[in-house]
């Protein structure tokens, strides 16, 4: 078991090293990093050299990245161009909003796919199951920008128009009045639907294939021969094995549920990090950019590098192949 | 009995042996939906294709009418108009040729990285394997809508780069698919008899191998082109993919975010079109799995 941790410990060390290499290259050799200052009538042409040479731009691209990888490493991140403010603080006043969108929407998009996945695969072609079908297909086929256009239209707008009770379509406190834990509720509700809509289509229907393949197995039918009640062989038996796969999916997931929200934060004005990078790409604002990139790709392969050893602890067949 | 017998024997002489793609073609006409999804979406490339020579004015599409800002649905302009008076369903089907082609061209850069790469790591093994799988890995951990947005905003939004990008962010899966076909298609005996005859590395692995493992290819190719416009759209809708004047069923919901109090038609209508066209792709896509499935008889 040791061992097995520790070589996935190691193999997590070169991607991490490979997505700072990508990220790097992408964003700071693709672009001018000097291009907020050249725009900047106040500035002389000697003014823009001797930024450069203190930023370390006239080097070698290959040398600025070992610069920039060994302050990287002890956790200076530089900052931002924009407000010259630290890199790695900006993030962190950012980073919670995300996590409170993501971890909600999560929450919500297990319980429903449980839910519907389990649902469908226990009344296999039925009306119910062909509708649950149907809608991971739509789920799946919604852009989701408009997905949360539309809700905003309906529950925000036109609910209003109807005396309803309706829901705010932006930001996470209302601009007057004391922020409360119910209005931050409120203000959730709509941006953590649109959020969990693909990933609620996705897994129930993983979760539909993976049930309907374990119950089609000997042990389960051993377990009905035995008698046991169908709450039990569907939750302790059937349930535990099929649920597996659809770990990992999950967590091969991250990165797009990162996406969703930078999209989601963008509907919504929702003041997390992804709403950031939009801003600050907009200035290109590199070390920003650079910082959120990391920041996002290191916890993805934090969140792999755990999911790997979970299973290897709850599934044993995994260590060793 | 013997009746019965007789006509069985006599349809089995009588049955002309399928090739494999009569019999997938066999296979998908039989998924209903996937079949009216081909038809639907048919008729959504020719519409788009052929509205503007048909019906369609360039005017209506891009020139702005101060007199007839923000019109709802009426008999001159059947999805209204947007927020400088030009006609909603023009610049539609201006901008389903833009986000259709970004989709279409996105995907053949994407295929073409993922079976290249998925084909050498498969094919060599080894170091270049280990190298290659590597950096799927990295690839697949990063974020793809901030990279998108990071190479955007550095190389210029245009369609080229919104085209590039989003290939190159989309050719993981497939690469490890070609590759895993590779590893086990390697092995078979007819590229045992291609080697013994001498035959090249590269017409091994693109002429012999690559023949076989086209159908799950084939599939992801239709589905990539469903996310790559699901892509697309959004980065436009951000307002770093296709630049205005040029609609794109993305940019055309850029400004609607403001107008959904009083004209919620601009955002309902192209977004609308994004969602049938990807849904009517992915029903296809689902099709074609069924069909190419070589584990599944008919």
């Amino acid at each position: 078991m040791t061992r097995y941790i520790i070589k996935r410990l190691l193999i997590s060390i070169p991607v991490l090293l490979g997505i700072s290499l990508v990220a790097f290259f992408l964003v700071q050799a693709s672009g001018d990093p000097m291009a907020v200052y050249i725009s900047n009538p106040n500035l002389s042409a000697e003014d823009i050299a001797r930024l450069e040479k203190a930023y370390g731009f006239d080097k070698p691209v290959y040398v600025q990245y070992f610069y920039w990888l060994r302050k990287a490493i002890v956790g200076d991140w530089g900052q931002s161009f924009l407000t010259h403010q630290d890199v790695l603080l900006m993030i962190r006043q950012r980073l919670g909003n995300t996590l409170i969108l993501m971890g909600t929407s999560f929450a919500i998009t297990l319980i429903i796919s449980l839910a519907l996945g389990m649902y469908s695969a226990t009344h296999q072609y039925s009306p119910a199951d062909y509708l649950v079908t149907a809608f991971s297909f739509f789920g799946y086929s919604m852009p989701s920008f408009w997905f949360g256009l539309m809700l905003i239209i309906i529950f925000a707008v036109k609910f209003r128009e109807w005396g309803l009770p309706y829901l705010p379509a932006a930001g996470m406190y209302p601009i007057r009045g004391e922020p409360s834990f119910f209005q931050l509720i409120r203000h959730l509700i709509l941006p953590a639907t649109v959020l969990s809509l693909i990933s609620v289509a996705k897994y129930t229907r993983y979760l539909r294939s993976s049930m309907l393949e374990v119950i089609g197995q000997d042990y389960i039918r051993t377990a009905r021969a035995k008698g046991l009640s169908e709450r039990v062989i569907l939750w302790r038996h059937a349930f535990k094995n099929a649920v597996i796969p659809l770990l990992t999916i999950i967590m091969l997931d991250i990165p797009q549920l990162f996406s969703g929200a930078l999209i989601t934060e963008q509907v919504f004005a929702w003041p997390g990090m992804g709403r950031m990078y939009w801003e600050h790409a907009v200035w290109i604002d590199y070390p920003v950019l650079m910082g959120i990139i990391l920041l996002v790709s290191t916890l993805v392969v934090l969140c792999n590098l755990l999911a790997d050893i979970s299973y290897a602890i709850v599934d044993p067949r995994i260590r060793l192949s | 009995m013997t009746v019965m017998e007789s006509s069985l024997s006599t349809e089995i002489m009588y049955r002309k042996p399928q090739g494999p793609w009569q019999l997938a073609a066999r296979r998908f006409v039989r998924h209903r939906i996937g079949v009216v999804s081909s038809l639907i979406l048919l008729f959504i490339v020719g519409l788009v294709i052929l509205g503007p020579a048909w019906f369609i004015s360039e005017d209506a599409a891009f020139r702005p009418d101060p007199m007839r800002i923000n019109s709802p649905p009426s008999a001159d302009h059947w999805l209204g108009t947007d927020e400088v008076g030009r006609d909603i369903l023009a610049r539609i089907i201006y901008g389903g040729r833009v986000s259709l082609l970004v989709g279409l061209l996105a995907m053949l850069v994407a295929i073409t990285a993922g079976v290249l790469l998925g084909s050498l790591a498969g094919y060599f093994g080894g170091i270049v394997d280990s190298l290659i799988m590597r950096f799927t890995d990295v690839m697949l951990s990063i974020p793809g809508i901030f990279l998108i947005i990071a190479l955007s905003v550095f190389m210029g939004p245009s369609m080229r780069t919104i085209i590039l990008a989003i290939g190159f962010l989309n050719w993981m899966s497939v690469a490890r698919v070609v590759r895993s076909l590779f590893l086990s298609l390697k092995e078979q005996d007819f590229v045992l008899a291609a080697r013994c005859l001498g035959v090249k590395d590269g017409r091994i692995m693109w002429g012999h191998i690559l023949p076989n493992a086209m159908a799950p290819v084939v599939v992801a190719a239709t589905l990539t082109v469903g996310s790559a416009i699901l892509t697309e759209t959004a980065v436009s809708y951000l307002g770093l993919g296709i630049q205005p004047p040029t609609p794109s069923w993305g940019n055309m919901l850029k400004n609607a975010q403001d107008l959904i109090w009083t004209a919620p038609w601009v955002a309902i209508f192209p977004g609308a079109m994004i969602f049938f066209t990807t849904l009517c792709i992915n029903f296809m896509g689902d099709a074609l799995r069924d069909a190419l499935d070589p584990r599944m008889q008919l």
